[in-house]
């Protein structure tokens, strides 16, 4: 990275300041001249809060103008451009930061980041990301110093420099970067440790395979008997079918059994009608010497005999019984007819008078009445009933004997007929025949059932090896995935070694390196390392300290046993080689750094950092360039001269007409004066 | 001044040299991964990200590349 331009409004002293600065690698050095009280620190402070914010300022630092009263409204705004070199090449880039402030309460700066194109500023959004990419706020004190805070590499408490070159070298060499890409990796090692872990809890595939040859083989003998039974099945159909059909042939030509049975119920039949006709013709015959036959041949002298019997009757002559009845009703005191009888009741006397001259009568016509009592009563019984029609009863009689006559002539023709159909149908055994088709649907049922069974029995071992199956492909993923988790384990892994290994290298290696060079830096800006000198040798150590030996090896304390001059050269040789080695190229910007040094360190200062920088840029003093001109002469622009006029007429020859607290730009080189910086001192010095 | 990253690159993809070569390519494949992976590292210090699961997936691209590999072989 290296910054081309800069332009300043408002800063505290500086104001309309604008530096070129030079990108010549060749002519590499930007110097600053500008007397003490002249804006240098604050230029450098400038740099720094418009590229890296509010957070770099010192605490309670102002950025004012310094003549503007607490009411008065101030407006700040620094603007820097600088290239860096990019994937695709040089980039450029233009910073503008400012800040409006009314009183002394300084809110947040804005900052606005355009690339520079040929067309023209193309704005960036989230410029803090790109400027913290552009420049690394941690690599600021090895960049951005000054002689004084230079020192504070090695100088200060025990730990605070050590904890400073510590976090300069880890900063600039990418360790931190390092460490945590390892700790991120370590993340990542135990995050596939842990599902290796979790998915080594799964079945053993071996015992799921032979599980699922179990199943296959049970599956096999299945499918086996299905097919057997199928064929049993279709077989048992095509058998069943022959039996019907010949059932069914043999029933179109006639049933023999049911004709057997036919005839035989109906030889039953007549030999039944044979009896009952028997029964009849006697029934008959018995009907032709009946009573009733006589009855009906008799019936007119019988009903004159009954009429003269009724009529004895009605005289009470008949019947003979009426004496031990008539008797018995005297004993009664009570008539048939409901009268009383009572012998002390009138009404009574006269009917037992009555009664008794009944049974005296009686008595006397015994014998005879006794006669036609009893033809009377025979009479009554047998004779003189309304007989049953004869005829009716022989015309019935007469009517069954023919109708069974009839019958028994159709049975006869039946039987006969039947006889004949016999005759004609073969001798085929229907019942053998339904009895093998029943036997064939028996067995087509039962195998049906087995069938029914076997499909069931198949499926449920289908469904069962593919669930198997896909178990075993979920465990046989799992193994596969697995064995991927321990490729990227075994990945992670080289990656993490590799990283490991190069972090180690870059602490040991590389921080020789750098401990090297600085030395060769220090000690070639020192003139020391020679056998007599008091300085032998610098070093940074394995824990990232700072060490000085002297003579003898004897390990010296560079806060205290070095001199200003060496100090500095120490510090600026320290920035230069981590520089150098970490390959993070910026431009060391660094206010006053040769103050304490003079003719020879001074020089070889300066020539050491220019040789080593990409871009120096120094703030000097006009007594810090005094020694170094002619290394100016060859490697330096200067960019401007600054002046206070607030140093007139103490230091500067003419008056600057500006009583405003204001630092003043011209453009004199380190050689040079004109009339606004034309100093006292100047000719002493130009010389 | 910004970081480039090539000294840390270079020592990096030196290791990868005298790392163990588990199948053909391997070490080339590891160069890949490490550059990509320092490079979401530096990207992660100034722009948060889950830079895990960013390694994850390139520590997964190499590895399928070693188990393709391996079948081949």
């Amino acid at each position: 990275m290296k910054i081309l331009n800069a332009r300043i409004e408002g800063f505290r002293l500086l104001s309309k300041i604008e530096i070129k600065f030079s990108t010549d690698n060749k002519r590499n050095i930007t110097v600053v001249r500008a007397a003490n009280e002249s804006g240098k620190t604050t230029l450098l402070i400038a740099l720094q809060w418009c590229l890296y914010g509010d957070e770099v300022l010192p605490k309670g630092y102002s950025l004012r103008h310094m003549d503007l009263n607490s009411d008065e409204h101030a407006k700040t705004r620094v603007e820097i451009e600088y290239e860096i070199e990019g994937r695709a090449g040089i980039e450029r880039y233009k910073i503008i930061r400012r800040i409006e402030t009314t009183g002394y309460n300084q809110s947040s700066s804005d900052v606005n980041l355009y690339e520079v194109k040929d067309s023209g500023l193309k704005p960036l959004l989230s410029p803090n990301n790109h400027i913290k990419q552009h420049l690394p706020l941690e690599l600021r004190e090895v960049f951005f110093t000054d002689g004084d805070r230079a020192l504070s590499f090695i100088e200060g408490a025990k730990s605070e420099p050590q904890l400073k070159v510590k976090a300069a070298i880890e900063g600039m060499m990418g360790l931190s970067l390092l460490e945590k890409m390892i700790e991120h990796l370590k993340t990542v090692e135990r995050s596939l440790r842990k599902k290796i872990e979790q998915k080594a809890e799964n079945k053993d595939i071996s015992i799921l395979d032979e599980e699922i040859q179990k199943i296959k083989q049970q599956l096999f003998l299945s499918e086996e008997k299905l097919k057997s039974t199928q064929e049993k099945v279709v077989s048992l159909e095509e058998k069943k079918e022959k039996a019907d059909q010949d059932l069914q042939e043999a029933l179109s030509a006639g049933n023999r059994q049911d004709l057997l049975d036919l005839l035989k119920e109906t030889k039953n039949q007549r030999q039944q009608l044979e009896e009952r006709k028997k029964s009849n013709e006697i029934e008959h015959s018995k009907l032709l010497v009946s009573k009733l036959l006589a009855q009906h041949l008799m019936a007119k002298p019988l009903n004159k005999a009954k009429r003269i019997l009724d009529d004895l009757h009605i005289k009470g002559i008949i019947p003979n019984q009426t004496i031990p009845i008539l008797e018995d009703r005297l004993d009664q005191s009570k008539c048939i007819c409901g009268e009383s009888l009572d012998k002390s009741a009138p009404d009574g006397i006269d009917r037992r008078k009555h009664i008794e001259s009944l049974i005296r009568k009686s008595k006397e016509e015994e014998e005879l009445r006794h006669k036609l009592t009893d033809i009377y009563y025979f009479a009554q019984q047998d004779l003189f009933m309304k007989p049953k029609s004869w005829k009716d009863s022989n015309s019935s009689l007469f009517k069954k004997r023919s109708e069974d006559g009839k019958f028994g002539e159709k049975l006869g023709e039946k039987e006969a007929e039947i006889e004949a159909k016999l005759a004609k149908i073969p001798d085929i055994n229907l019942k053998r025949l339904r009895e093998m088709k029943q036997t064939f649907e028996d067995q087509h049922k039962d195998e049906i059932i087995r069938k029914t069974e076997l499909v069931t029995d198949v499926k449920t071992l289908g469904d069962k090896e593919k669930n198997k199956q896909k178990e075993f492909e979920v465990v046989a993923k799992k193994i596969e995935k697995i064995r991927k988790i321990n490729t990227n384990l075994s990945v992670v892994s080289d990656i993490k070694n590799i990283v490991e290994k190069s972090l180690d290298q870059i602490k040991t290696v590389e921080v020789k390196s750098v401990s090297e060079l600085m030395n060769n830096h220090f000690l070639s800006m020192i003139g020391a390392g020679k056998e007599r000198s008091l300085i032998q040798k610098s070093e940074i150590t394995t824990d990232f300290k700072i060490v000085v030996y002297g003579r003898n090896g004897k390990r010296l304390d560079p806060s205290i046993d070095l001199n200003g001059a060496s100090r500095r050269a120490l510090t600026i040789s320290f920035v230069l080689a981590l520089s150098k080695i970490s390959g993070v190229e910026g431009p060391n910007v660094i206010d006053t750094p040769l103050g304490m040094t003079s003719g020879y360190v001074r020089t070889e200062i300066v020539r050491t950092a220019a040789d080593n920088s990409s871009q120096l840029i120094l703030f000097l003093t006009h007594d810090e360039i005094e020694g170094c001109q002619d290394i100016f002469d060859e490697r330096a622009i200067v960019a401007a001269t600054m002046t206070n006029p607030a140093h007139y007429p103490s230091i500067l020859k003419n008056d600057p007409r500006n009583s405003k607290a204001e630092v003043l730009q011209c453009y004199c080189d380190h050689r040079s004066v004109c009339e606004l910086c034309d100093r006292y001192e100047s000719s002493n010095q130009l010389n | 001044m910004a970081f480039k990253d090539q000294k840390i690159s270079r020592i990096l993809l030196e290791e990868v040299a005298n790392s163990e070569n588990r199948c053909r390519g391997y070490q080339d494949e590891l160069r890949e991964a490490i550059t990509e992976i320092l490079q979401k590292e530096r990207a992660h210090l100034f722009r948060r990200s889950n830079i895990v699961v960013e390694i994850e997936d390139i520590i997964n691209r190499a590895s399928t590349y070693v188990n393709k590999n391996k079948r081949e072989e």
